[in-house]
């Protein structure tokens, strides 16, 4: 039950990340001021690094969480002894966007030096989908629901 | 397919529709955005007011009377772009600055009144230069903008909060509101007896780059 517990908390978390990367890469392809306390996001999404390979940054998350929400979704129905496999993956996701986040996170900071409270949000997700990721990984019993197991 | 896959999914493919939903919705019924160039009845006259902030010649055909709110990230840009235009066409154009700090950014009066009280000792485009570049400031961090220009810090603490001062700044955004000015950053491009109202630095590059080229 921890399991699948922890499985829909990852997807609720990635759902929510999904909104925030995806209405930032809206707001950035429409080239609007973002809705911000302060200056910081607009600050950030007109520094040079807000894009990779020409690319909105914001994109790369919308495809993050939906790729993460999508393997929390398909989680359940993977055959068991298939479920350790996708355990790696979820790992090795969530770390990713860990890594990722942190790394935007120092950008924001000493390099554009301003903060967006939209960054943050996603950071904070990030790292919790990070958390929950290595617990999920180390639970041993395979994801299922008492019912079906 | 279990039961716990197709319930995730099924929030997951609402969240997208409805996400996707509300974009189109919002960019299909933006307001249509007013034009970008727009020929008035203003004279360069009525947009000047004694001891506003100038600078470039004094003599030039092209004048440009730039709204701004100090703490509009747009308007950053926009100083950025004018100033780039001042470099390129040395001598050829007179800027005026003028305050519209917009209600939506809780501290641009008080940029707006720093900046004033910076002007009354002869450093306007260097504090406006300052705040500009992190736009997101404090009282103390103006304090420290003004130690940093040289400027009697006691005389600018004065200045800021003095009702000339203030007054100064809501006649600026009296005489924007006058002219239909709404947004920033707003210029007003004058050249010879034509004025122009632009909404947006990068019509006012395009449309001074045109000017300059076409002499």
């Amino acid at each position: 039950m921890v399991a699948i517990r922890l499985n829909r908390a990852m997807f609720a978390l990635a759902l929510a990340g999904l909104v925030i990367a995806g209405l930032l890469w809206y707001w950035h392809a429409q080239n609007v001021d973002i809705p911000c306390t302060n200056a910081g996001c607009d600050q950030v999404a007109q520094h040079p690094s807000s894009r990779l390979f020409g690319i909105p940054v914001a994109a790369y998350g919308t495809l993050f969480y939906l790729s993460f929400a999508l393997m929390c979704a398909i989680r359940p129905s993977v055959p068991t002894s298939h479920q350790r496999l996708i355990g790696h993956l979820v790992l090795l996701w969530g770390t990713t966007g860990f890594l990722f986040s942190a790394y935007l996170t120092y950008l924001e900071l000493f390099v554009i030096r301003a903060i967006c409270q939209w960054c943050v949000a996603s950071a904070v997700i990030a790292t919790a989908l990070f958390v929950l990721s290595v617990l999920a990984w180390r639970q041993p019993q395979p994801l299922a629901l008492p019912s079906e197991a | 397919m279990k039961s716990e896959t197709r319930f995730l999914l099924i929030m997951l493919g609402l969240v997208i529709m409805l996400g996707t939903g509300l974009a189109a919705l919002n960019y299909y019924t933006r307001p249509p955005k007013p034009p970008a160039v727009k020929q008035t009845e203003v004279q360069l006259s009525d947009l000047l007011a004694p001891g506003r902030p100038e600078k470039g010649n004094p003599n030039a055909n092209v004048v440009i009377v730039e709204f701004t709110d100090l703490q509009c990230p747009s308007c950053r840009r926009g100083s950025e772009t004018v100033e780039q235009l001042m470099l390129q066409y040395e001598g050829k154009i007179r800027l005026i600055c003028r305050h519209y700090p917009l209600d939506i950014h809780d501290r641009a009066r008080l940029y707006a009144q720093a900046a004033e009280a910076a002007h009354r000792q002869g450093k306007f485009w260097e504090m406006k230069a300052l705040i500009f570049s992190e736009q997101d400031v404090s009282q103390k961090r103006l304090e420290e903008f003004a130690q940093s220009l040289g400027l009697n810090l006691e005389q600018f603490r004065k200045d800021m909060n003095s009702p000339e001062v203030r007054q100064a700044v809501e006649d600026d955004l009296n005489t924007g509101r006058r002219f239909g000015v709404s947004s920033t950053p707003t210029y007003f491009l004058i050249l010879g007896g034509k004025v122009e109202m632009i909404i947006g630095h990068t019509t006012l590059l395009t449309e001074v780059q045109r000017v300059m080229e076409g002499e």
